[in-house]
């Protein structure tokens, strides 16, 4: 299957029209941190969607952050309000996702959409409850894959509800800067002076990013090794005990996953 | 469609189809600094600045770019003077192949851009983009914040660091001028300045260029991204190739159809193994006649792993190339398939090599390629008369050379219907000798040029791609062009030996080594290529670096149905060393003495021969009882151990304090230590030779067949012969190396160039020398005795002196006429070893066995370090290269042999900003056999790090390792066992 067009479309309604065709398989052009090479990729007809104003971060409500699907990762990393809020997680996680040039490059929903890319950003936007809004009419929580999305849909925004968060993301890998074998984020929602929620996500021990939601806020609590304890079952039970590969067994990732989890709930805490 | 955009501030429209990638419509349009080195953004090298920020242009789309700024090297780079970036990287040294460079280069524009006053921090981030295989990074960093300064309007300070000090005996053929002493002042306060230690050796003489850290000769050219490496040409006519490679482990061919892709528009050419000449040969790239076994030919009809050769194509597009592969159909009958070594000796394991026309298999019903023994008094008893005795496995993993220029060659008919192979090799003669017989064609019609290497690391020592390119020019008349993708580089090129080695040491009481046997089972993959020599050289290495009375050595060299393993740099030495230093601490440990302390004990010193080297020669053991071993004639460990121990600061193993993480109670660290012992070039087989001829201004070209892979090496060589014949460098002419211009050489492998290649520019040039001061004695009528050259002139004793440029006018043009000129060649039969000392600090974390190493710091006795910058520079990328081999990089395969690792992401090379300190220390020494001193210095800095690290993780958990890479899952695993035992 060979690209044989190439559509620059100046309008959301354009492209959405592009990718909805059934005679052509029509994909659009979005980067991640994984890039498939060219030849590779199975499309007929790319669709660029650099001409309908993508490419934003905006902090002007009180309550939400609004961040274009086309914003590169480095502008993630370099925006003040992104490296402000919530201990800076979103901006960290965009900057260990990949190299500088690939960060140029990344789109947030090229990151997203592309299962083998670099977690961090995902499992950040999950633990601060951000939403992606789809052209036509669809909102989508996190971890999407491009098979949630109908051929027409394209990822527009990404919006992050403005709260009392302290969060912490921490990982495994083989050298300090290499994707994650495993990582963990949390979240403790804060209100006047309280830990009112915990939200845990972690990737490694699943095809996807997986959200733990049996555990509840009273868990900081408890000692290390009740905590660990507790955490580790919680994710026990939600992982796929048979995802595995050459960088880690099923075993060691659930073993590991608990242990993250634990060492940034406790780094949660000492940002309070 | 057109596409419009800013190139270089010109408006330009360019017509490309739509899948073109924006890589490939920058070097259809000649825009040759943007170089390919993978296919999915991951090593950078071909990144352009796109509105001011670097991007790799290998995943773009060219319809992305509309009506953006695009920026290449091109752009930047004034035709007559380097801008400060491109002055700044020149200066530090911060070029070695130079193939990454114009990226490097655009990512610091990118930093400078906005930031004229970057932290290092920084400077990292910004060349986190681009993968440098070469330099370690340390000193491309430097390049940017010297680059900053200068943009700043500062004067940074001078590069200059170091001249060596000379004893008389450097001399002794040389003339005594005083020269320099205030440039003995080390310059700049960059945390990753490396450090030159100066020479202890009492003398107010220094040499002229020799021991300067002048810039490499080519630095400019590469820093402006001129055109100068292999793909950096276009020829009328060229055809594209493209490799079908086998998806089956093991498998006959039983059909093959290339009908439909013949048929298919722009296709010219498909060969199979039905199509050319079946000739065996060994594709390893090895003096006359190449070692056994011969187990290849071009194409065949049996494949023996997923990545082998099944047919090759030629098309006048690389994407009808690559599509018309899908058209050849295959019919395989699928074969069982082994991949581990001890699986394939088992004697139900299938058999890999049942052709009859194989040449010189050990044993092909065992899978045995080969198999070396050697003796070394009676191992036996002294296994029985050692008052301890250790026996202990340690295995060694496959891992890729990953240079970032791809295997690219290009072949054509010239004018006069002579085959001209350009090609990036490390090999140019060995590839002209080798590829004849498969050809059919004499050596005299085949011409192999080698432009600059984008690296090699000893995966361009192999004719591996040359035979088929020259096959499909044989077959269509044209030029063809073939380039390694990525994937391909991963699946079906060379890689390091995997190796299983098991020790048994006898220790007396007092420490003294008095029995060591090893035995390695090397895993050689599918092909013999260089499985038996490198086993040989992991022998040597693994039974030279300590004194010992009586040794064994047994390899086994075993055929299963991985990619083949060939030559990477270290050639065997980091399997051995990594087995060796483990056991040495952990006999040390076990006998409560001081790992120092037994090393010193026990290493050979000054003076002492290496028995094992008159009993293992190249490839095989040595029956011949007159051969004698090498003596070591130059020797500075214990400086190298003390200069180390207090940089690393070694008293830290012992505070405990230092060793615990108050703030991260899961952390433990530790330190480790690694002696490394290397051999110079291999005696009385290599030879390199060298032509220099003055001309009219008085400038020499030194013709080398020698073959610069972007270590430096025509520096070096362009320094001893500038120090030789009393110029500056800048007079030096260095032209290497084509095959129908240069004088023959073995080429760059087995640390030889400085030693045997030096060495004939040394004996070239000092004959010359003596044709000038013949002319001169002429000219100043008086005896040439007593004469000295120097600054570009012949003094007389008499104090009347002559300009070599009057010299060269006369001797051409006004009286007897004559050339001066002279061809001379080297080879030795002494093989000095270069020592270092490898130390490595680490960071375990005790709950995910995740290993951070902090520090590295090697400490090397390489002799006489010709040119400081470069020699740094080799030992900076030779330890990250080695950190990679230690902690990430590795190539796993599925149950069916298919590599789950095919691009650099999954790789993990490390990157500018996750680097751990390292620290470069010159340790001279003055090697007697070696021009001007000198010994190696290319491939030791890969044998410590992977055993300093193993030392240093049991420093700080205790627990021992005798597996590589440590990854996080298998420390964590040991750290468990060790917890329950």
């Amino acid at each position: 299957m060979t690209l044989r067009e190439y559509h620059r479309p100046n309008n959301i309604e354009e492209a959405s029209e592009l990718l909805a065709r059934k005679n052509i398989s029509s994909q659009p052009v979005l980067l991640g941190t994984y890039p498939i090479p060219l030849h590779e990729r199975k499309w007929e007809a790319a669709i660029d969607l650099s001409q309908i104003g993508l490419a934003y971060i905006n902090t002007d409500e009180t309550n939400l952050i609004r961040i274009g699907s086309l914003t590169s990762l480095q502008e993630l990393v370099n925006a003040e309000p992104i490296q402000k809020y919530a201990n800076g997680i979103l901006s960290y996680a965009a900057q260990i996702a990949t190299h500088r040039g690939l960060r140029n490059l990344a789109s947030v929903s090229g990151t997203l959409l592309s299962v083998k890319s670099s977690p961090e950003l995902c499992l950040a936007l999950m633990i601060l409850e951000a939403n992606a809004i789809c052209y036509p009419d669809n909102i989508y929580e996190f971890p999407i894959q491009p098979i949630d999305l109908n051929p027409d849909s394209i990822i527009t925004e990404i919006r992050i509800p403005i709260q009392s968060v302290n969060t912490s993301l921490e990982r495994v890998s083989r050298t300090p800067l290499d994707k994650s074998i495993v990582c963990s984020a949390v979240a403790l929602i804060i209100q006047e002076d309280n830990i009112t929620d915990i939200r845990i996500a972690i990737s490694g021990i699943s095809e996807q990013p997986i959200a733990i939601q049996t555990i509840d806020s009273s868990i900081v609590n408890l000692s290390n090794s009740k905590m660990k304890s507790m955490i580790y079952e919680a994710i026990k039970d939600s992982a796929d005990h048979k995802y595995s590969d050459y960088l880690g067994s099923a075993e060691y990732r659930i073993e590991i996953a608990a242990i993250l989890t634990v060492r940034a709930i406790k780094k949660s805490l000492s940002k309070q | 469609m057109d596409i419009k955009f800013n190139l270089n501030g010109t408006d330009t429209t360019l017509t490309c189809a739509p899948n073109e990638s924006l890589l490939a419509v920058l070097r259809r349009n000649r825009l040759w600094s943007v170089k390919h080195g993978c296919e999915t953004g991951e090593c950078g090298a071909c990144s352009v600045l796109i509105d001011g920020k670097l991007s790799p242009t290998c995943v773009l789309l060219s319809g992305q770019v509309q009506g953006k700024k695009i920026e290449t090297l091109e752009g930047i780079t004034h035709r007559h003077k380097l801008n400060p970036i491109q002055e700044a990287f020149v200066d530090t040294g911060a070029i070695q192949c130079g193939y990454c460079t114009p990226a490097m280069i655009l990512a610091t524009k990118e930093l400078l851009d906005t930031n004229d006053n970057p932290t290092e921090h920084e400077a990292r981030d910004a060349l986190s983009g681009v993968l440098c295989r070469c330099t370690g990074y340390i000193k491309p960093v430097q390049a940017v914040l010297r680059a900053a300064k200068l943009i700043r309007g500062e004067t940074p300070p001078p590069i200059e660091r170091a001249g060596i000090s000379v004893r008389d005996i450097y001399l002794t053929d040389e003339p005594k001028i005083p020269d320099f002493p205030d440039s003995l002042q080390s310059s700049g306060n960059v945390l990753t300045e490396p450090r030159v230690d100066i020479s202890t050796i009492t003398t107010t003489e220094t040499t002229d260029v020799v021991g300067h850290p002048e810039p490499k000769v080519d630095a400019v050219r590469l820093a402006k991204g001129r055109p100068v490496f292999t793909d950096d040409i276009e020829l009328p006519n060229m055809l594209h190739a493209a490799l079908l490679t086998s998806p089956h482990a093991h498998a006959r061919i039983t059909n093959i159809d290339t009908s439909k892709a013949l048929s298919i528009p722009g296709v010219h050419a498909v060969l199979t193994y039905a199509d050319i000449p079946r000739v065996i040969y060994a594709s390893g790239g090895q003096s006359y006649p190449n070692p056994p076994p011969w187990d290849q030919v071009s194409l065949d009809s049996k494949v023996r792993y997923v990545g082998d050769r099944v047919a090759v194509l030629a098309a006048e597009t690389s994407d009808i190339a690559l599509e018309a592969l899908k058209y050849i159909e295959v019919d395989y009958e699928v074969l069982p398939a082994v991949f581990e070594a001890e699986e394939a000796l088992k004697s139900d394991a299938p058999q890999i090599h049942d052709e009859p026309d194989a040449v010189s298999i050990a044993s092909p019903e065992r899978n045995l390629a080969a198999e070396i023994k050697a003796n070394i008094g009676d191992l036996e008893q002294g296994i029985t008369d050692s008052d301890h005795v250790y026996e202990r496995t340690y295995k060694v993993h496959q891992v890729q050379q990953g240079h970032i220029e791809p295997h690219v060659v290009v072949t054509y008919w010239d004018e006069e219907d002579r085959l001209v192979i350009r090609s990036s090799t490390q090999v140019p003669f060995h590839v002209r000798r080798m590829i004849a017989p498969l050809l059919n064609l004499p050596v005299k019609r085949i011409r192999v040029i080698k432009p600059r290497l984008g690296g090699g690391f000893g995966g361009k020592q192999e004719m591996l791609i040359e035979d088929l390119c020259a096959h499909l020019t044989l077959a269509t008349g044209r030029p063809v062009r073939f380039e390694y993708s990525r994937e391909l580089e991963f699946t079906s090129s060379r890689s390091r030996h995997p190796q299983t080695l098991t020790y048994r040491a006898g220790v007396m009481n007092d420490g003294t080594l008095n029995a060591l046997d090893l035995h390695i089972v090397e895993n050689t993959g599918a092909y013999g290529t260089h499985g038996l020599t490198v086993c040989s050289v992991s022998g040597m290495r693994g039974l030279a670096t300590y004194r010992c009375p009586n040794m064994r050595f047994l390899g086994e060299v075993v055929y299963t149905n991985i990619p083949i393993p060939g030559a990477y740099r270290g050639y065997g030495a980091p399997q051995a060393e990594f087995a060796l230093e483990c056991l040495m601490d952990e006999i040390a440990l076990d006998m409560k003495i001081d790992p120092i302390d037994f090393r010193k004990h026990n290493a050979v010193q000054e003076g002492d021969p290496i028995p094992i080297t008159g009993a293992i020669g190249e490839g095989e053991a040595i029956d011949d009882s007159d051969i004698e071993p090498q003596i070591v004639t130059s020797c500075a460990l214990t400086d190298c151990i003390n200069i180390g121990q207090e940089e690393i600061e070694w008293s830290r193993k012992k505070d405990i304090a230092w060793k615990i993480d108050d703030n991260r109670p899961y952390i433990r660290r530790g330190l480790g230590i690694a002696v490394c012992m290397h051999g110079t070039a291999i005696p009385g087989l290599d030879m390199g030779a060298a032509s220099i001829k003055i001309n009219d201004d008085g400038s020499f070209n030194v013709l080398v067949g020698a073959t610069d892979l972007g270590t430096g090496s025509d520096t070096v060589l362009g320094q001893i012969a500038a120090e030789t014949l009393g110029v500056p460098l800048e007079d030096i002419l260095v032209y290497s190396s084509d095959t129908d211009f240069t004088p023959f050489d073995t080429g760059a492998y087995a640390s030889s160039t400085t030693f045997i290649s030096g060495g004939a520019v040394h004996k070239a040039a000092i004959e010359v020398r003596e044709q000038i001061f013949d002319r001169a004695s002429l000219m100043l009528d008086t005896k040439p005795n007593d004469m000295k050259i120097h600054d570009r002139h012949v003094y007389a004793i008499n104090g009347s002196s002559v300009s070599l440029s009057e010299i060269a006018l006369h001797s051409l043009h006004t009286q007897n006429q004559q050339q001066i000129m002279a061809t001379a060649s080297h080879m030795s039969l002494y093989s000095p070893p270069p020592f270092a000392v490898q130390y490595a600090e680490v960071e375990v974390d005790t709950e995910t066995g995740q290993v951070t190493v902090i520090k590295l710091v090697m400490t090397v006795d390489c002799g006489t370090a010709i040119n400081p910058i470069t020699s740094e520079g080799q030992i900076d990328g030779g330890m990250v290269q080695a950190l990679g081999y230690a902690i990430s990089e590795e190539m796993p395969y599925d149950a069916n042999g298919n590599s789950l690792v095919t691009r650099f992401g999954d790789y993990r090379i490390y990157q500018a900003d996750e680097m751990p300190e390292l620290v470069s220390i010159l340790v001279p020494s003055y090697e007697p056999n070696g021009p001007y001193g000198a010994k190696a210095v290319a491939e030791i800095p890969m044998n410590g790090v992977a055993p300093a690290v193993a030392n240093a993780i049991y420093d700080a958990v205790g627990i021992r390792v005798r597996e590589l890479p440590f990854t996080p899952e298998r420390i964590w695993k040991a750290l468990r066992n060790h917890n329950k035992s």
